[in-house]
């Protein structure tokens, strides 16, 4: 965080020509804080249409400070920084993570401790740094205590806006528990707040009440089922409207807002009706729905990958039962279709993977790659993840960690958060995939993490 | 972990001259593991008295296979590595870590929470292997899933032996609440705070047999009790005896049902007394210890686990952890009896294990886990302290015994045919110059554990 001291001495001329200074303070101070120059890149801002000529940027503490710097903007003793003609862009964002999930939740129920998935989560965001993701929206698991620790500077990782724990109903989408438990029943993992099983106004307050205490920036409702869930099926509806409007309310209170999991028209709508500002999956839906959401401004959070790509052959998941398999069809061919009225209808749209565990850790990008099966273009993929990804971030209002600057862009003011790569996704959009050899350098808050000019 | 499958191919001859194949079985079959072929090595094997000169050591899968390899004893597609004269000596072993403190322990618990500390806890793993750790002994606190995930291959880190959370008297060593916090077991309440299984507080037989069969229950390879006062914690006296005689027998009755041992954190004589005489087989700190006591601890072949590298800091420096003029006392108490302790214990030839005892609230601290070999280095010569903490340390975490030892495929500590391929290549001669260890990143060429190499740069 940019911290510059300056305490102005107080001249009292209070007795005639004499002036008297307050022992208490003390002569002006400035602090020159460290300052990086970066030459000669293509510059993609997060929201034009094309990279710039080559140009400098400066850094100074953990801001951007100028944009088209020239030499003599600079310190003297600023580490100057040969783009070489590399693009740069800002860090990415992912705005469905997981970040705590590394296993199946049952898995990471029973066999584990959350010690243990503590000791993984650091693993994981340690591989988005390298992927180039700077910040992540985690939408549900006992993310709180590391997100609060990530935040001060205590752990290394990406920026975190975290839901904390789940809400879902007896039996909803994070209901974890067993078959045989009954009402009231609390396993290791609610235990622990990886999620809330909550039923009526009351209950659901407390939990939000909860989450927001420990510094949630925003919270996640399960509105619905899932393909592969135990115990609900992905037709049902979650939670009644009044549950949601107590929801929103908190949230409000609190200057945020609720997204809420749902797949189809009517807990989807349900949703709106209450209040809820961002719909997480919505493979399902109608176009009509699509609409609404485009005239109430309801963002839509995407995930390509999951529906587009895990979903392509549900026959070769051999664990699916034929009851999983067609359900996870039609989730393949609604969200096709879905995608392309949200881009025809111009939905505000943001990248979110939902991708987490040893299998797709590591394949954050091909997130945004997928959404060119469905029409996008690279342009409108980049700012999925990052404007469009910040502006959602910033309806955090008061709980948004992360007030002094902005993210997701490349901007005088805005949060040092930038990759440079070599070549132009706005061109080839898959170059995001192969980040281990085209990121040369990625920078965090004014941190140097990578540098392979 | 090792696998090789053969399967033999039964001939079933049943019918006169008409073999019959059981259509379930099928050929024999050997699948190759990876080798490794470290040459130009000059080895310490963990127990001799000096190194060889230079040979090859033959690495297959997670085992040594051979020393003194020659080429023709490696396959075609081992890899070769070439040691470049660097001495090969063990993985080094600690036989006192705490992975999970990082911090004061109110402060873990009351602002903490697992998930950071675990985040944090295998960050801390991963350097310590880096400082050439290939195994820890932890003193306590919750690491059994740490242990889980770094044998699972997800973190880096070193084979962890833990005693997960300890066993401790109210009012004991480890009892961290507040002043004013209430027993909840007096309320009958369950604790709200969830202790993070940092301790268990017993009081009685009956509750330390369920908090011992509890501890084993969790995985934890040998059982830590807190059986005396303590430097840095309040409520307990240093010189108080904590649990009774038939308490500490009673948790090494259960320690022993499952052919394993207890570990106790001890200053005094007293103390460590009545530990001995209940069978506790690794005897910690102990910097106050007596003659006719160390005189026992010798009698009863136990293990002594002191932790000297505190004394190379002056009160000043060590404000940070002994912040008040009690604690600050208790401290140089200690310290002024650490050449006491160590006189006493090569006066009666006790086993002397290597434990270092340091840890949060940041790396810097859990580095300082280095300077114990310039530490012993006043009292022991290079081939004494790195034998503690080779094979001495081997025989330690070996008391766990077959049913609660992690790691059972071959011996650890030493480099011999059969035993585990942890290894470190220094470079230069550690028995000659001890003071290479403190600074791991610089002299420690190569790192394997589990015949898999973490750094190399050769």
């Amino acid at each position: 965080m940019g911290v510059t001291n300056k305490l102005i001495v107080l001249g009292l001329g209070l007795l005639g020509s004499s002036v008297i200074f307050c022992p208490a303070l003390f002569a002006a101070e400035e602090m020159a804080l460290p300052q990086t120059l970066i030459k000669n890149v293509h510059v993609w801002d997060g929201t034009s249409d094309g990279v710039t000529k080559k140009i400098n940027v400066l850094i100074e503490g953990n801001l951007i400070k100028k944009v088209r710097a020239s030499d003599s903007d600079a310190n003297a003793d600023a580490t100057i920084i040969d783009g070489n003609g590399s693009v740069m862009i800002p860090g990415l964002i992912d705005m469905h993570s997981h970040l705590c999930i590394q296993e199946g939740m049952l898995v990471g129920r029973d066999n584990y401790d959350q010690m243990a998935m503590g000791a993984r989560t650091a693993v994981s965001m340690q591989q988005y740094l390298e992927q180039g993701f700077t910040t992540a929206r985690d939408l549900g698991c006992n993310i709180l205590g590391v997100a609060k620790a990530v935040n001060n500077g205590l752990l290394p990782g990406p920026r975190i806006f975290p839901a904390g724990g789940f809400l879902s109903q007896t039996g909803g989408h994070a209901d974890t528990g067993s078959f045989n438990d009954v009402p009231g029943a609390v396993d290791d993992l609610e235990r622990h707040a990886f999620g809330y099983i909550v039923d009526g106004k009351t209950e659901l307050r407390k939990a939000a009440r909860q989450n927001l205490r420990a510094g949630a920036t925003h919270l996640k409702l399960m509105a619905g089922g899932g393909v592969a869930s135990e115990f609900d099926p992905i037709h049902t509806t979650q939670f009644s409207v009044e549950e949601f409007e107590a929801a929103v309310e908190v949230a409000k209170d609190y200057g945020t807002y609720v997204a809420v999991h749902a797949y189809h028209d009517r807990s989807v709508n349900r949703a709106i009706d209450a209040g809820v500002r961002v719909i997480e999956h919505n493979f399902l839906v109608s176009e009509e729905t699509i609409m609404r959401m485009k005239k109430e401004g309801v963002a839509l959070s995407a995930q390509f990958v999951m529906s587009l790509e895990a979903f392509a052959d549900p026959d070769s998941i051999t664990f699916f039962n034929p009851d999983q398999k067609a359900k996870a069809k039609s989730v393949n061919a609604g969200a096709t279709q879905m995608f392309k009225w949200a881009r025809k209808h111009g939905l505000l749209i943001v990248s979110g993977g939902d991708m987490f565990g040893p299998a797709y850790n590591t394949r954050q990008a091909d997130n945004m790659v997928w959404a060119t099966k469905v029409g996008f273009t690279p342009l409108e993929i980049m700012k999925m993840g990052t404007s469009n990804a910040a502006e959602v971030l910033s309806w955090s209002g008061g709980m948004n960690p992360y007030k002094y600057g902005s993210l997701g862009v490349i901007a005088d003011g805005a949060y040092a958060d930038l990759n440079l790569v070599n070549g132009n996704p706005l061109q080839d959009i898959t170059i995001l995939n192969d980040y281990k050899d085209k990121f040369k350098v990625i920078m965090k808050d004014g941190k140097i993490l990578k540098n392979q000019l | 972990m090792r696998i090789i499958k053969k399967l033999l191919t039964p001939v079933l001859a049943l019918f006169c001259s008409v073999a019959v194949f059981s259509p379930a079985v099928f050929a024999a079959e050997e699948m190759a593991l990876p080798q490794t072929l470290i040459k130009n090595v000059h080895v310490w094997d963990g127990i001799s008295d000096g190194i060889t000169k230079k040979i090859s050591v033959l690495i297959e899968g997670n085992l040594i296979k051979k020393v003194r390899a020659s080429d023709s004893d490696a396959n075609a597609d081992a890899t070769i590595i070439d040691g470049k004269g660097s001495v090969l000596i063990p993985g080094l072993i600690e036989a006192h870590s705490h992975l999970a403190l990082h911090g004061d322990l109110f402060q873990i618990r009351n602002e903490f929470n697992w998930m950071y500390i675990g985040a944090k806890s295998g960050a801390e793993a991963t350097r310590m292997l880096h400082r050439g750790f290939t195994t820890a002994r932890d003193a306590g606190g919750p690491v059994n899933g740490l242990r889980k995930v770094i044998d699972a291959g997800h973190v880096d880190g070193p084979r962890i032996y833990a005693s997960g959370p300890v066993i401790s008297q109210t009012g004991g060593h480890f009892d961290i609440r507040g002043l004013n916090e209430p027993n909840y077991y007096f309320l009958g309440l369950p604790d709200p705070k969830n202790f993070m299984e940092w301790s268990y507080l017993a009081d009685g037989i009956p509750e330390v047999q369920k908090a011992s069969r509890e501890i084993f229950r969790k995985g934890s390879s040998h059982i830590k009790i807190m059986a005396g006062g303590g430097v840095a914690t309040v409520y307990d006296p240093l010189d108080g005896l904590q649990f009774t005689p038939e308490e500490i027998r009673a948790i090494v009755i259960e320690a022993e049902k499952l052919g394993t041992y207890a570990m106790a954190h001890i200053y005094t004589p007293e103390a460590i007394t009545i530990a001995l005489n209940a069978g506790v087989r690794s005897i910690d700190h102990g910097m106050l210890i007596d003659d006719k006591t160390m005189a026992l601890l010798k009698e009863k072949d136990a293990f002594l686990v002191p932790s000297l590298a505190v004394g190379l800091f002056t009160p000043e420096e060590l404000a940070f952890a002994w912040p008040t003029p009690a604690t600050k006392a208790k401290g140089a108490r200690i310290i002024a009896g650490m050449e006491n302790e160590t006189l006493l214990a090569k006066k009666h030839g006790v086993k002397i294990g290597f434990g270092t005892d340091f840890f949060g609230p940041d790396r810097g601290s859990f580095a300082l886990q280095s300077l114990e070999f310039k530490a012993r280095a006043k009292y022991f010569t290079g081939l004494e302290i790195l034998k503690q903490a080779t094979s001495t340390n081997a025989a330690i975490v070996a008391m766990s015994g077959p049913m609660m030892n992690p790691y059972l495929d071959g011996p650890l500590g030493v480099i011999k045919a059969g035993a585990y391929a942890d290894l470190l290549l220094v470079d230069g001669n550690p028995l000659d110059d001890i003071l290479l260890l403190t600074d791991p990143k610089k002299n420690l060429n190569l790192i394997m554990k589990d015949g898999k190499i973490y750094k190399n740069q050769l």
